[in-house]
């Protein structure tokens, strides 16, 4: 069974360059336009990793960690921050999950492949 | 043992209380007050020689005066006794100087009518006067009457009478006084059966025979007149008493005796010497008719029922008792009269030792309380309180000390007061000091914090500003090497896909197209600011430039389904500029309300406010999420309110710095959020003459 990755990205041209780099691989990919909207499709579906892009309209990328990580049902659900700012900018973001990817944009596709593959295992 | 103690202590106490119930009702002040104390030593000091007077020295004059009574008594009986005796005695020698007589033998032998019966009767007679007997007479040894001195009645023959009989025995004899039992001539000179009579016989002898008798008969009142020879005071007197315990002599009282009709005619023989209230006979005539000699100094109820002093003492020869008495109230009269004249004596001294006392006591406690009253005064906090006592004791000299010290206290009071007073202010205006001081710094506290606040707040934005901005920046560049990136795999696939050389085609221009765009803005904003910006001054026709711009716009708001109304009052005055910057404004507002705006319509007006053209764009947008105070933000450059929306946020800003150089004004009108916005811009009508 394929894994499920949710990626909240406002911005079409990088969710563009998302499916492009996921074709032809195991993972499912949907699609969350900011937080709010992110946390109605994990209830509906809860995704095997997200893929979080920090500057998002209604929820700051730090809240939407927050909320999320004090849930226990989906506290556990790996995190990849995808950002055009070096994760030099958002340590506190560490401070709410220790464990998450920092992906800088622009990026590869093996770089993201490797990520995923690094958070699920 | 122990509960009569307690009881005599309980008894002491109840007493002892009700004392103090009765001080205090009387308003008579404690007894250990100073004034109690000196009104009861005072009372003490004067009643105690009294005291001693009555308890010691009184009774002691009483016995020394009962002793002299007594013997006094004593001494007048013995006299009384002595004289008696003597004169019985005498009475005696003259009945034998009669058997003497040698007329006597005659008379007794031969019978009456001779020589020496007259003579004889004469010298009796003689006798008689000289000695006051009532009668004398002589017996022969038979008993029958030879010669006598009395007149009347007379009794023929004495034979059966103890008189004669113990003369005959050859004694001399002194009889009892008994009644006569012939009538004799009394006193008053009435003959009288019954009347006392003593008589006094003596034997006749010759040639060593007896031979008769020779009998005295004796005037009783004789006696009673020896009796009251020896005086006794004014109400003592010396009585006879024979065994029977009638009275033998004449009592000094007979008068009132008679009045109370005790006796008739005397006392001799009629008046039993008995106590009337009890019936029987005196204490004296009791003791006496026992044969004893005594005395009593307290005093005893006399015949009259009087209280007497008695000395009582019996002759036995005679079978006589003699008793002297004297009423009790004269013997102790001096006592007693000293007694009646120390009692007032004593009251009227110890009323005026207690007035003195009182008063003195009330002198000498009065300062006192006076000072102890002031002293309160001055304690609950009076110090203007003097003490008025000018006298030249040691009160006085008490009272100028307490003065000089309650003056000095209440120097030292006032100036501690003043301290007090003065240090109360000074503490009351330091705290208003330091409550104004503290009141500052904690506007000042405030307005730091305030300004720390601002100051943080302005460090966040900046950072987000430069956030949006590099990421407005970095996004495109970002876009473009990865669509480069991936494009640059897909075709050096086997099969590459041409839609997608299309679309990474499309991102790459559109990426860089928005690069230039924020550049582009950038760099005018900052040529804006730096004022090197060169504005060309022209007139400008407000409403051909705004009818322009719309129609330019209308395309894009079609496209998006918007109607732009115009609302654009034509033939208003010109204002002074440069027309493509005005139009810049004009563009970007309207190209905001587009954006911002998603369904409903958009209009823009125009019109002439006072010396200014107002142009206006209302939009039925989003509106602004701002509260009002901070719509300024808006203009201000980098801000984003919508990041991805906004693009770089100078648009605004170069807008507002536009219309400012222009000496207009811009700015937004907005209800809330979701109810859309008003931009408005004025600008100064040009002035006549003007260029």
């Amino acid at each position: 069974m394929s894994k499920k990755i949710l990626i909240i990205e406002d911005e079409d041209e990088f969710f563009f360059f998302y499916t492009i780099m996921l074709e032809g691989t195991d993972y499912s990919v949907n699609r969350a336009l900011d937080g709010k909207q992110a946390f109605e499709k994990i209830k509906e579906d809860k995704p095997d990793l997200i893929i979080l892009d920090l500057l998002l309209d209604e929820m700051t990328g730090d809240a939407f960690l927050k909320q999320l990580k004090s849930d226990r049902s989906y506290a556990s659900i790996p995190i990849i921050i995808a950002s055009s700012f070096s994760p030099r900018s958002y340590k506190t973001i560490f401070e709410i999950d220790p464990a998450l990817v920092f992906l800088e944009k622009p990026f590869t596709q093996e770089r993201l492949l490797a990520s995923i593959e690094a958070r699920l295992g | 043992m122990n509960t009569v103690i307690k009881q005599i202590l309980q008894k002491y106490l109840i007493r002892q209380n009700s004392f103090l119930i009765i001080l205090r009702k009387f308003h008579i002040p404690s007894y250990k007050s100073i004034r109690t104390k000196i009104i009861i030593s005072s009372i003490l000091l004067a009643v105690f020689p009294i005291f001693i007077i009555r308890v010691f020295i009184y009774p002691t004059e009483k016995i020394a005066l009962q002793d002299a009574l007594i013997q006094n008594l004593e001494g007048v009986g013995h006299k009384q006794t002595e004289l008696i005796v003597r004169w019985i005695e005498e009475r005696k020698a003259d009945a034998r100087i009669i058997a003497e007589n040698p007329n006597v033998p005659g008379v007794i032998y031969k019978s009456e009518g001779s020589e020496n019966f007259y003579r004889l009767l004469h010298h009796l007679n003689t006798l008689r006067e000289a000695y006051g007997y009532k009668e004398i007479f002589i017996c022969d040894r038979h008993g029958d009457l030879k010669i006598t001195t009395s007149t009347g009645k007379i009794i023929t023959n004495v034979a059966g009478f103890e008189f004669f009989q113990k003369a005959v025995s050859g004694i001399t004899f002194v009889s009892t006084i008994a009644p006569s039992v012939i009538p004799l001539e009394n006193e008053y000179g009435k003959l009288e059966l019954g009347l006392p009579t003593l008589y006094i016989s003596t034997p006749v002898v010759y040639e060593h025979k007896v031979i008769g008798m020779v009998c005295l008969r004796v005037d009783v009142m004789e006696i009673s007149k020896l009796m009251r020879s020896v005086r006794l005071g004014e109400t003592g007197e010396t009585y006879l008493i024979n065994k029977d315990g009638f009275m033998i002599s004449e009592s000094k009282y007979l008068k009132d005796l008679k009045d109370f009709g005790l006796v008739q005619q005397r006392t001799t023989l009629e008046l039993q010497v008995k106590n009337p209230k009890t019936g029987k006979l005196t204490k004296g005539a009791e003791e006496c008719i026992k044969g004893k000699k005594g005395h009593d100094g307290e005093g005893y109820m006399d015949y009259r029922g009087i209280q007497v002093l008695g000395f009582w003492q019996w002759i036995p020869e005679l079978d006589w008792g003699v008793i002297a008495e004297i009423d009790v109230k004269e013997g102790y009269g001096p006592v007693i009269r000293l007694h009646t004249i120390v009692a007032p004596i004593i009251i009227l001294v110890t009323f005026a030792v207690i007035s003195f006392a009182f008063f003195f006591g009330k002198k000498i406690s009065g300062p006192i309380l006076y000072l102890t009253e002031i002293t309160k005064s001055i304690s609950e906090g009076d110090y203007s309180k003097r003490i008025k006592i000018t006298s030249h004791d040691e009160i006085g000299e008490l009272s100028n000390s307490f003065n000089m010290m309650a003056s000095k206290l209440e120097e030292k009071t006032q100036i501690l007061k003043d301290y007090t007073t003065n240090l109360e202010k000074t503490v009351e205006e330091r705290t208003k000091d330091l409550v104004r001081i503290n009141q500052e710094l904690e506007i000042q506290s405030s307005n730091l914090e305030k300004a720390y606040k601002e100051l943080l707040t302005l460090d966040q934005m900046k950072d987000k500003m430069i956030r949006d901005v590099s990421h407005e920046l970095k996004s495109p560049v970002a876009q473009v090497q990865m669509a480069i990136d991936l494009w640059s795999k897909e075709v050096k696939k086997e099969h590459i896909d041409r839609s997608k050389e299309e679309k990474f085609s499309k991102i790459i221009n559109d990426s860089l197209q928005r690069l230039r765009k924020t550049i582009g803005s950038i760099l005018d904003l900052s040529v804006l600011e730096s004022g090197r910006m060169v504005f060309r001054k022209e007139p400008i026709q407000m409403d051909a430039l705004v009818l322009q711009t719309v129609t330019t716009m209308r395309l894009l708001a079609d496209k998006k389904g918007l109607a732009l109304i115009n609302h654009v009052n034509q033939g208003l005055p010109s204002v002074i500029g440069d027309k493509e910057e005005i139009q810049r404004v004009i563009t970007n507002l309207i190209d905001n309300a587009i954006k911002y705006t998603e369904k409903g319509e958009i209009h823009v007006f125009l019109e002439q406010k006072d010396a200014c053209i107002e142009f206006a764009v209302k939009d039925t947008g989003i509106g602004i999420g701002l509260p009002k105070e901070q719509f300024g933000k808006l203009f201000e450059r980098f801000f984003q309110e919508r990041p991805r929306v906004d693009g770089a946020g100078v648009g605004l800003a170069i807008c507002k710095n536009i219309i400012e150089v222009h000496k207009g004004h811009l700015w937004v009108e907005s209800e809330s959020r979701g109810k859309g916005s008003t931009f408005k811009f004025t600008l100064p009508i040009a002035q006549e003459g003007a260029s």
